[in-house]
């Protein structure tokens, strides 16, 4: 314990990254979080990508809607998450729990959702699948592309995945953190309520009719 | 309010593992030496952070707010330790009531 209690006071970079719940919860973990989701979901209407789910990323041709649905879908996916967590969190964990340390280290969880809307702004990412669409389907006119689309669309879609990957890391620490649930038993309770709230934003959406890529 | 921490007790044999007992205790002042079979406290089997962490939430009046500001760690990280170190507490106190019933048997 000792160890971890030493590690913990580190403020390294990596440290930060991999695990800024250890220094930072509660309602300064929110305040972050939340400006990052309002910032994430503010670019994302630039770059017209829709996160339709709580890891969902999508990027669309052409959106008519005005930006604080971007924001919306940002505070749902960040509260279903939050939200299932605070109510069925006593199954695993070890002790009682504050619930403003587990909605406000979730919204700490997506920032990484900033970098993703901020690669979405690469051209290539909507330029080469329409290509690629119209070479299938036989459709004319075939959109010009430059020769370097596919390379920048296979880097930006890597280093996208990646940074999905980071962001779920990151929402399985803040629940591990906030909630002291930590070994299998909290990996798969992690995996099931991820599923289930996944469901829960499709249908949330589907119901009110924010499914904007019909 | 943080508190320096001091060398360590050692709980365990280093040889085999087993639990040490204090033998001799001396008076720095007068020299008086007092000896017999001593148990080792609770406490001071803990590792000397964990001492310092029992310490600094008793000083802080048991606020793990403090606590956290003084370990520049957050709320929830000071209190999956202290968690951590009620286990260790509860598992040493287990410990030893079976070790104290044994000894009563034996007695007998």
């Amino acid at each position: 314990m000792t160890d971890s209690l030493t590690r913990a006071k580190k403020k390294g970079i990596v440290n930060l990254l991999l695990n800024p719940f250890q220094v930072i919860a509660g309602f300064q973990a929110l305040l972050i979080g939340i400006a990052g989701i309002v910032i994430a979901s503010l670019i994302a209407f630039q770059a017209h990508c829709f996160f339709e789910g709580i890891i969902d990323a999508l990027i669309v041709p052409k959106v008519t809607e005005p930006w604080w649905i971007f924001t919306l879908q940002g505070l749902i996916n960040w509260l279903v998450l939050a939200a299932l967590i605070a109510v069925s969190g006593r199954l695993v964990a070890k002790s009682k729990y504050r619930l403003i340390d587990v909605f406000g280290t979730q919204a700490l969880a997506r920032l990484p959702y900033v970098l993703i809307a901020a690669l979405c702004l690469l051209p290539s990412l909507t330029r080469y699948p329409e290509y690629m669409q119209a070479v299938y389907a036989k459709t004319t006119p075939i959109p010009a592309v430059p020769a370097y689309d596919i390379y920048l669309f296979i880097i930006g879609i890597t280093i996208i995945l990646s940074v999905v990957v980071w962001a779920v890391m990151l929402m399985y620490r803040a629940f591990s953190i906030s909630c002291n649930a930590k070994g299998p038993k909290a990996v798969g309770y992690f995996i099931a309520i991820t599923i289930i709230g996944e469901i829960i934003t499709k249908l949330l959406y589907g119901f009110y009719d924010l499914n904007l890529h019909k | 309010m943080k508190i320096k921490k001091h060398s360590n007790l050692p709980a365990q044999c280093p040889s085999c593992g087993y639990e040490l007992s204090i033998d001799r205790l001396v008076c720095d002042s007068c020299s008086t030496v007092v000896q017999g079979n001593y148990s080792i406290p609770t406490f001071a089997r803990l590792s000397a952070d964990e001492q310092l962490l029992c310490i600094n939430f008793i000083t802080t009046g048991g606020s793990l707010k403090e606590l956290a500001k003084i370990y520049g760690i957050s709320y929830p990280t000071i209190r999956n330790h202290i968690d951590i170190l009620i286990e260790k507490l509860k598992t040493m106190e287990n410990g030893e009531h079976q070790h104290t019933a044994h000894g009563g048997e034996q007695n007998d």
